[in-house]
């Protein structure tokens, strides 16, 4: 698993696809550090390129990605290696190379504009680790669908509708119920809504760090309490971690049951 | 010739025992005097009190008789956590240069560092207060004026804290220049009309940095109001004009810049809100003019319930606010606003006159929402939001047709 993954690394690394990655992202941050009046600004501004794009990239390259290696798997099955730590290697490179990119490409512009989080570590933790985090979920949601769904077509579809249905329609849902239910006493709901989706939980995460939060009224203050506790941190970085087990699981499960043919 | 000489000396001498009526007495551990509290026994109406430098433990002075009281290098009079320090009973006091501290909390009775019951024409100028319960107490008084004081309260609770200067059914009272900070209520005058408050700056006080209530007919001008845990509240008065007022970084999630409530025929003009959570709450408002303000960096620049017609907002600068404008009700409105500068307008304007072709409509689908189920507010940023923003942009169906700039300023005024 280890030469696999710093042979697909080191691959990865040359790959156009990365470094576009890498570039789009540095431009973007580079920019919106450039013109945001204030940091909490500009975190929030990168806040929404992040929920947006990380998912819907790592979905669609994830996917490609894997569709991509069936010469390779095909070629490896015939040496004395596993299929998991074939994969698994393939996966870990990945999330490291894009996780790579994104993490210098919003580090960068940040030391270069010594941007300050007044002191907030929490809020570059939060920010910096999340993005990780999302990598690695929704690389594993790619590579569980690539792995399940024979069809090129077919997959690339399923993975965009799953980018909409967590990145709109989650939302969409969870303000139809909060519009349904809003006669009753609805903090802990949401709350609840907010930790089954990464996406959501990554921009909530961030919020409670932002100024921003203040806005968000007595909900906002039930949040940041929930936050504010060590369990509450536990909880949350226990559902993202969720989001990256059970489809890696899911997609082992897949791997070693599936009839190559 | 010598008759004449002496008739002029007689003048002068006359003169000169006339101004010693208003007697002088000194006041310190090496003077004749060694307390204010004996000074203030024997002194006659129209007597000066100099009290020079040191610190004198004192409780429950009374000053029954117009008079001076001037401290000279700062004195202070400590009352050690364990009453009130100068009860003013009577008209035209002056008191100025004094440090006043410590004065005691109280659940019954308003303890203050200078309390005024019933007088006309004091003067309390130029003093520190610190750590006091009240500073400055007024009730029943009149033509007051309190000004360049420097006030620092406790810094503690809404409960066990009270106001900075504290005026009840006082009216014609002037506080001009006073700094308050950590009171509960920096600046507070409840039923005192037709007074004024100006260029004073209240910071940092557990609840508003003014509190304005049942007080027709009064001006606040040139003050600045920062970090007060709830803003500035003015409630149920008319004629009230609010001028040049700065409202800072009044920052949390039951912080606003200025609650308005239950005030009618009133202008707020040329004031500038920064940084609040709300820049402007208005409940109630009727026939106010907003004139010349502006509104940057808030999280919503005015929030108004439905309940608050015929106002007319002209001339106001919107920039950097998270809302605009949200208002709960898409049925009824009649608020107008002109020739306001909004930074988010996206119109044109052909014929260059200055304003924009299209109208604006600052009330924005999230912000409707957000007013009506507060718990969606955790979606803000999320990008279905902003895709159903994008919508209601187009196709407005939720906010009141008639809520809407019908000539906004074209281009939008920038940041300064």
């Amino acid at each position: 698993m280890g030469r696999i993954f710093r042979y697909c690394f080191w691959d990865l690394l040359r790959s156009r696809f990365v470094l576009a990655y890498f570039g789009f992202f540095m431009l973007g941050s580079l920019g919106i550090f450039r013109f945001a009046p204030s940091a909490s600004a500009a975190f929030g501004a990168l806040l929404s390129a992040v929920t947006l794009l990380v998912p819907l990239c790592c979905l669609v390259f994830g996917t490609l990605y894997f569709y991509q290696s069936r010469g390779f798997h095909e070629l490896m099955f015939a040496q004395p290696i596993g299929r998991a730590p074939l994969c698994l290697g393939q996966y870990f490179a990945l999330s490291s190379a894009l996780g790579l990119a994104f993490v210098l490409a919003a580090g960068i512009p940040m030391a270069a504009y010594g941007f300050s989080t007044n002191g907030d570590i929490g809020l570059l933790a939060v920010f910096v680790g999340g993005g990780l985090l999302l990598h690695l979920a929704f690389l594993a949601l790619a590579f569980w669908i690539a792995v399940s769904i024979e069809d090129r077509l077919r997959g690339f579809s399923t993975s965009l509708l799953i980018w909409i249905a967590l990145v709109f329609g989650y939302d969409a849902l969870v303000m139809g119920l909060v519009m349904r239910f809003s006669d009753y006493p609805l903090e802990t709901g949401v709350l609840a809504a907010m930790l089954l989706n990464p996406v959501d939980l990554e921009r909530v995460l961030v919020l409670m760090h932002l100024d921003t939060s203040a806005l968000l009224g007595y909900t906002g203050a039930a949040f940041q309490k929930f936050f504010g506790t060590r369990s509450g941190t536990w909880i949350s970085l226990g559902a993202l971690s969720a989001w990256i087990l059970a489809p890696l699981l899911l997609f082992l499960r897949k791997l070693a049951r599936k009839d190559w043919q | 010739m010598r008759l004449r000489m002496l008739f002029l000396v007689g003048i002068i001498a006359g003169f000169g025992h006339g101004r010693s009526a208003s007697k002088r007495f000194d006041i310190g551990w090496n003077r004749p005097f060694k307390t204010l509290r004996e000074a203030l026994a024997i002194a006659d109406s129209n007597a000066v009190l100099v009290v020079h430098p040191g610190v004198y433990p004192e409780t429950g002075l009374v000053v029954n008789k117009p008079m001076t009281l001037r401290g000279m290098g700062w004195p202070a009079l400590d009352a050690r956590g364990l009453g009130a320090l100068l009860n003013i009973t009577a008209d035209n006091v002056r008191i100025t240069g004094f440090v006043f501290k410590n004065v005691g909390v109280s659940y019954l009775k308003d303890q203050a560092a200078v309390n005024m019951t019933g007088t006309r024409g004091a003067r309390i100028d130029s003093n520190r207060f610190v750590h006091n319960f009240f500073s400055i107490y007024g009730s029943r008084s009149r033509n007051t004026r309190i000004d360049n004081n420097d006030i620092t309260g406790r810094y503690n609770n809404e409960v066990a804290n009270g106001n900075g200067v504290h005026l009840w059914q006082c009216d014609s009272m002037t506080v001009k220049n006073n700094k308050a900070r950590g009171h509960r209520d920096g600046i507070y005058l409840e039923f005192t009309g037709h007074s004024t408050v100006t260029g004073n700056l209240a910071e940092k006080n557990i609840r508003y940095g003014l509190h304005f209530m049942f007080s027709n007919g009064s001006r606040y001008a040139e003050n600045t109001f920062r970090n007060n845990g709830s803003g500035v509240a003015v409630m149920y008065s008319n004629d009230v004009r609010m001028e040049d007022n700065r409202f800072e970084h009044n920052w949390g999630s039951a912080a606003y810049g200025l609650l308005c409530k239950g005030i009618e025929d009133s202008k707020v003009r040329g004031n500038i809100f920064v940084e609040n959570t709300v820049g402007v709450f208005q409940e109630g408002l009727s026939r106010v003019q907003f004139e010349e303000n502006a509104f940057v960096r808030n999280g919503w620049a005015l929030k108004m319930v439905a309940n608050c017609d015929d106002n007319v907002y002209e001339n106001n600068r919107f920039s950097g606010n998270t809302f605009d404008v949200s208002y709960n009700s898409s049925a009824h409105n009649s608020n107008a606003f002109h020739r306001n500068s909004w930074d988010k307008y996206r119109g044109y304007d052909l014929n260059r006159d200055g304003l924009g072709d299209v109208p604006y409509r600052p009330v924005e689908l999230q912000s409707v929402l957000m007013d009506r189920y507060p718990e969606a507010l955790i979606l803000m940023r999320g990008h279905f939001l902003t895709l159903l923003n994008l919508i209601e942009k187009q196709f407005p169906a939720l906010a009141p047709r008639s809520l809407e700039d019908d000539s906004p300023l074209f281009p939008p005024r920038k940041d300064s």
